[in-house]
């Protein structure tokens, strides 16, 4: 008899806990719905991205294309010398983590690339860190950040004409400019899964025929890395990168190659 | 063996009733996103409630997609004309004030010139106006989309001015208007927004028309009081135009557009 009436005890402790925690469990509910003014980021479904973009609040809220993030290094750049064929590099991480200086030693091409960014932060950002610094060339690789939805779900027409509104304004100010292709990514790692579900293949194949398409029709240049760095079954070759989405070294050093021939083949092209 | 058999379920059901409070309450204590203070509550809160906005379609594209959508290309007579800008474009019923004109209202309220640049092509180019009235920079001011220098503000109404001229669209740029505090309703809007910056703001677009021909339309002007604010009777609220004001705005900037026009 001795278990049953433990048991009993114990059944009416538990019973207790779990009542309590029910209650709990309803006024935590309750207190979240009745808080109306908790800001609530849509989800993109996937776990990674959504986590970034809730760190990326601040940006988002209060300095849509980080101007901040180069403002006081553009303030110390200065105007180009007289003979001086100044190269901008703008776009997202991939052009962020290159290190210029590594691979054209002694040119004089000056890194404007931020992490996360999609091509309307760029856009924000495009005067104060492209138009106001001068260059000669504009070398642009944006768009992948735009297709994995960092800033929102995007259609490539909104992307496209972000390029174009880049391409325009370089224009007015007889920048000449390098469109990149945008690179394959890879699935190759456990921990590029995501990166490479948030990029899908197809559209990065319409936004490079498109920018390719732009570029011969507005005596651009057409920098394809992609071409150059995806394997047999069109993705990000496994050598050149790590993770999946960024370049590693073996990365970079072919695109150094095909961007220096690009930046050339721009300075020989006649100012607009 | 029974009362075994129960007491495990029993457990079994405890523990996962703990792990669902557990769960609810982890759920509770993960951070929420902050958003930065701008020092006003009723700004806080509006920003607090745009955050879809800012995470997902920071230029609202999704605003005017389908109405641009609906637009037929101008025909080949047609005078049109794009209002560009924030609520005071948004709110304003052009129908009612230039009947039978081609004027298309694209004005979304709460917005800054950076979210607009980021709708610049979809919402003007792509329209085709002859001309494009902007009257922006007040919320700029106000800090909706976070601090901003003037210097800042300036750099997106030379990009609008450049993309339109790249388009062969002729620009007129309004002059931000005064506020006033004159009700309890005005009070904050009143403080986002030192008469000074708007001084200074209007003071280099009317340099930067003149030195890129370019027209001016100074609203400014005809709204002052002699305190340098908003006339009362013109704006209830110390920051949006009533009938009253729209009905002083409206002949300038059609003065403006015809202008423009020549």
């Amino acid at each position: 008899m001795k278990p049953s009436r433990d048991f009993q005890k114990l059944e009416a402790v538990l019973g207790t806990i779990s009542a309590l925690l029910i209650i709990a469990c309803t006024l935590t509910v309750l207190a979240l719905g009745q808080d109306s003014t908790a800001p609530a980021i849509p989800t993109t479904g996937f776990p990674g991205i959504d986590e970034y973009r809730a760190s990326r609040i601040a940006i988002y809220t209060d300095d849509f294309g980080q101007l901040a993030r180069y403002r006081s290094e553009n303030a110390a750049v200065g105007q180009p010398a007289a003979n001086e064929n100044r190269v901008i590099f703008i776009g997202d991480s991939i052009t962020d983590y290159w290190k210029l200086a590594d691979y054209f030693p002694g040119k004089p091409y000056i890194n404007r690339g931020v992490d996360g960014q999609s091509t309307p932060e760029m856009l924000v950002r495009f005067r104060q860190d492209v138009i106001d610094l001068h260059p000669k060339v504009l070398v642009v690789l944006a768009g992948t950040n735009d297709v994995a939805g960092v800033t929102g779900r995007t259609r490539n027409e909104d992307i496209e004409a972000n390029y174009a509104s880049m391409a325009e304004l370089a224009r007015v100010h007889s920048i000449r400019v390098v469109f990149a292709s945008l690179l394959p990514v890879y699935d190759y790692t456990q921990e590029s899964k995501e990166s490479f579900a948030l990029r899908p293949r197809e559209r990065i194949l319409v936004l490079n025929r498109w920018l390719k398409d732009y570029c011969a029709k507005n005596g651009l240049v057409y920098l394809d890395y992609f071409s150059a760095v995806d394997d047999d079954k069109g993705m990000l070759r496994r050598d050149l990168s790590d993770d999946g989405l960024h370049p590693n070294t073996a990365g970079y050093k072919i695109m150094a190659t095909l961007a220096e021939k690009a930046i050339a083949r721009a300075l020989e092209t006649k100012k607009h | 063996m029974k009362a075994n058999l129960d007491r495990q379920k029993l457990t079994a059901v405890f523990f996962i009733t703990c792990m669902v409070a557990v769960a609810a309450m982890c759920q509770q204590a993960a951070p929420a996103p902050t958003i930065p203070t701008t020092g006003f509550k009723g700004l806080d809160d509006y920003r607090a409630r745009r955050i879809a906005v800012f995470t997902d379609d920071f230029g609202q594209l999704a605003r005017y997609r389908d109405a641009n959508a609906a637009l037929k290309p101008p025909a080949s007579a047609e005078n049109r004309v794009v209002f560009f800008g924030d609520s005071i474009t948004d709110i304003w019923h052009l129908d009612q004030y230039f009947p039978g004109k081609p004027y298309i209202n694209r004005g979304i309220g709460g917005q800054t010139t950076p979210q607009m640049l980021v709708r610049f092509r979809q919402d003007v180019i792509d329209l085709h106006p002859k001309v494009v009235v902007i009257l922006a920079g007040t919320n700029d001011i106000a800090g909706n989309t976070g601090p901003m220098r003037n210097e800042d503000i300036e750099a997106n109404y030379a990009s609008f001015a450049e993309l339109a001229r790249m388009h062969e669209m002729r620009v007129v740029f309004a002059s931000v208007l005064p506020v006033h505090n004159y009700t309890d309703k005005a009070k904050d809007f009143f403080a986002q927004r030192p008469p000074a910056r708007v001084l200074e703001l209007n003071n280099w677009l009317k340099d930067y028309c003149a030195k890129n021909k370019i027209v001016y339309l100074d609203y400014f002007s005809a709204m002052v009081d002699d305190k340098g604010l908003l006339k009362k009777d013109l704006a209830d609220d110390g920051l949006h135009p009533n009938d009253a004001g729209y009905k002083i705005m409206a002949p300038l900037a059609e003065a403006a557009i015809a202008k423009a026009m020549k």
